[in-house]
């Protein structure tokens, strides 16, 4: 990789997530509207095979460096299945599949379950599938019984039944879908080497941490933004000490986000170590409602309106830092890990953590 | 506003190779430390600790060789202040020159102070104190008037220096003053100098803090004599210096580490036995550290890089100092604590002394509100 193809990948996905994402795009797609276009464009540019290897259709970008096509997607709101996609891709081309054709969704709800039969018969059900109604894949894992382990498995449109349709935080449509279908040897692989069921899900952890720092981000671009333009008592918010200090607030949180994400797309490029992605998740998590609930407060009352575009970024650190473990559940495996170990050897758990050395 | 980048930190194994070397030396030099004097972290005072450091070469750790010092670089250095600072190493005798008072003078200091004080600082045997603070100038340091007067073939210093940590032990104070302009010019006519505390006219007053230890000092100056290869640097630039300074006081690991020896003996009252509630608590504790520890690093390679981070470091101070008070008001309830108990007196001691040095935490090396309107003017708001 140069870093040129970084930095024209980049600013590639930056103008087409300011382009083609207005906010009355947004609002569609919380109404449950699919941006069949919009897609058509990340598509076009090659955006769902960012995570995987060139000879599959990628750019040829580190991982790490691709992930940064998350955070910059979370910045914009882009309300389509892309950092969904892009996992799915990094996951089937891993295990040596097809990336998908067309939009994918992912089933890696910890209440999910399927059971993979030896002739390729899956049957099962989960629960909150993102744009289920509307992608060409279910991407999801299969027990395949006491010796088959887990199996990686893509169910091509009309395989699954939408059986209760619901909503997730930020207003996009994930449904409960039931699968009862055959599935060709071309379309289920075991888990690549290294990696098992918890491993997809804390690469999900690691995603969503991704997508809450590039929210965060955004957040307080919009805040600081407001706050510089709104006037009261005769002068602009941002000239109040108190709004300052809250303001501050808001980039110490981000910041912190941001070193987490970073963390946490370390992991993801090297085998999904728990340890920093536990940290990341936990921490961007916590990091989440600080800002969204600064946000808020600095935007007053026009914040919390359908017509103004801050809901769209904030509902999405409401919605990712409950998925895939929240801060209370990672804090809390964090800490049994910690404290299963000799007290005096506690820095050296420290030290170890971001390397994933620390078991 | 301006896009705030925190570069990754790098791993060097070089520096992996030396944390090991620090934590073998560490373990004699500190076998027979208690936790509670460990808890005294970058407080604790020990002129022959400091010498058998600088003896390894782990003071001046990347100023140049021809000063004494060993052209290490920034995460070489960063690794072993980090195992000091965990471990409860009493590093507070060397811990000012080493951190900023050399960096300073190496940046702005004549070649005679560079040549003559440096090498001393790299061995262990020359400790500074900071004359920053003054009875009308705390957070508001613009408003010192403390003042050298010109005179021939140097200065005449007047005026008193508060809250000067070491100023007792100390062999020199790098004093923040007025040399011209008016009290009224608040940024200009500062300069700094390099004061030998042994000159006649210097008095210091110990001020004891609430548990009971004598950090803190007075410093009196009357008709102090200073001669002129004193001034660091120019004549009038002290306020630019002094600020670039600052984000070497701002963003190291004891601006989350002083705490530490408390959660490692919260850890061993725990235990794995642990309930969910004090697991869940624990782990926020570390994923907090973790974090700062890669905030942290990044600021230091930005100060390798030669940029003057003093708004990253402000961040890092910020979060730092908030996760530092936090850990004695939750460990506190996580653990039942009998007064006598044998098993959790250590931990009841480690916890008393971090609860009564906790509330400097956010007040030493520029309080919480000076660091967040530091903050808000990176955002363009001031």
């Amino acid at each position: 990789m140069t870093a040129d193809t970084r930095t024209i990948v980049l600013d590639t996905a930056r103008r087409i997530f300011a382009g083609s994402f207005p906010a009355a795009a947004l609002r569609q797609a919380t109404e449950g509207f699919w941006l069949a276009e919009q897609w058509r464009v990340l598509e076009e540019a090659g955006l769902p095979l960012a995570l995987v290897d060139e000879s599959a259709g990628g750019f040829g970008l580190d991982v790490a460096e691709a992930l940064q096509i998350v955070r910059l997607a979370a910045a914009f709101a882009v309300p389509l299945p892309l950092a969904e996609t892009m996992l799915a891709n990094f996951l089937l081309t891993r295990a040596g599949l097809t990336p998908a054709e067309g939009p994918a969704t992912i089933a890696f709800h910890p209440a999910a379950s399927f059971r993979l039969g030896g002739s390729g018969r899956l049957e099962g059900s989960a629960p909150a599938v993102v744009w289920a109604g509307h992608v060409q894949s279910v991407v999801l894992l299969a027990s395949a019984g006491d010796a088959g382990g887990d199996v990686l498995v893509r169910v091509r449109k009309g395989g699954w039944n939408i059986v209760e349709t619901g909503r997730t935080l930020n207003g996009l449509p994930a449904d409960a879908i039931s699968v009862r279908t055959g599935i060709a040897e071309a379309d289920r692989a075991p888990l690549p080497q290294g990696l098992d069921a918890q491993a997809v899900f804390r690469a999900g952890a690691a995603i969503r941490s991704i997508g809450l720092a590039g929210a965060m981000r955004r957040a307080v671009e919009m805040t600081a933004s407001f706050v510089q333009e709104r006037s009261q008592f005769g002068r602009p918010l941002s000239k109040f000490q108190v709004i300052q200090h809250d303001m501050a607030r808001m980039l110490e949180q981000s910041a912190a986000a941001e070193a987490s994400a970073d963390m946490a797309a370390d992991a993801f490029a090297s085998g999904m170590p728990e340890l920093p992605i536990a940290v990341a998740k936990a921490r961007t998590s916590e990091a989440a409602g600080i800002v969204a609930g600064l946000a808020h407060q600095l935007h007053g009352a026009i914040g919390v309106t359908a017509e103004f575009p801050l809901h769209h970024v904030t509902r999405q650190l409401w919605a990712w830092r409950d998925e895939f473990g929240n801060e209370a559940f990672w804090n809390r495996r964090l800490g049994r890990v910690a404290l299963n170990r000799p007290a005096d050897d506690l820095w050296a758990f420290v030290t170890a953590l971001e390397t994933g050395e620390g078991r | 506003m301006t896009a705030l980048e925190f570069p990754r930190p790098v791993r060097s194994e070089s520096a992996e190779a030396l944390r090991q070397e620090v934590r073998a030396f560490l373990k004699v030099q500190l076998a027979a430390r208690s936790s509670l004097r460990r808890s005294d972290s970058w407080n604790g005072f020990d002129a022959d600790f400091s010498r058998a450091l600088g003896a390894r070469g782990w003071i001046g750790m990347t100023w140049p060789k021809r000063y004494g010092g060993h052209e290490r670089s920034a995460f070489e250095r960063y690794v072993v202040i980090e195992e000091l600072l965990a471990a409860g190493a009493p590093v507070s005798a060397h811990w000012i020159a080493d951190r900023q008072s050399g960096p300073l003078l190496l940046r702005f200091g004549t070649e005679e102070q560079k040549a003559s004080i440096l090498p001393r600082i790299a061995r262990g045997e020359c400790f500074f104190c900071i004359g920053m603070s003054e009875a009308g100038a705390g957070s508001d340091l613009a408003a010192a008037r403390t003042r050298a007067t010109p005179v021939d073939g140097g200065y005449r210093v007047n005026g008193a220096k508060l809250w000067t940590t070491n100023a007792h032990k100390a062999h020199y104070m790098i004093l923040f003053c007025r040399t011209g302009g008016s009290d009224e010019d608040r940024h200009g006519g500062m300069s700094q100098l390099l004061i030998d505390l042994k000159q006649p006219g210097i008095a210091i007053r110990p001020i004891i803090d609430m548990a009971g230890q004598h950090h803190f000092n007075e410093v009196f100056f009357d008709d102090v004599f200073v001669p002129a290869g004193a001034l660091i640097g120019r004549e009038g630039d002290g306020w630019k210096q002094v600020t670039s300074e600052l984000a070497y006081e701002r963003s190291g690991p004891e601006r989350f580490l002083s705490s530490f020896t408390l959660l490692v003996e919260l850890a061993r009252a725990l235990g794995p036995a642990a309930g969910d509630h004090a697991a869940q608590a624990f782990g926020r504790l570390m994923t907090h550290i973790a974090v700062l520890r890669r905030l942290s690093r990044s600021v230091a390679a930005l100060l390798e890089a030669g940029e003057n981070p003093l708004l990253h470091a402000s961040i890092v101070k910020d979060l730092g100092a908030t996760l530092e008070q936090e850990i004695p008001e939750i460990a506190r309830q996580l653990v039942d604590a009998a007064p006598g108990d044998p098993a959790t007196r250590n931990f009841c001691a480690v916890l008393a002394n971090t609860l009564l040095n906790a509330p400097t935490f956010s007040l030493r090396g520029g309080t919480r509100e000076i660091l967040r309107g530091i903050i808000a003017r990176g955002l363009g708001l001031r």
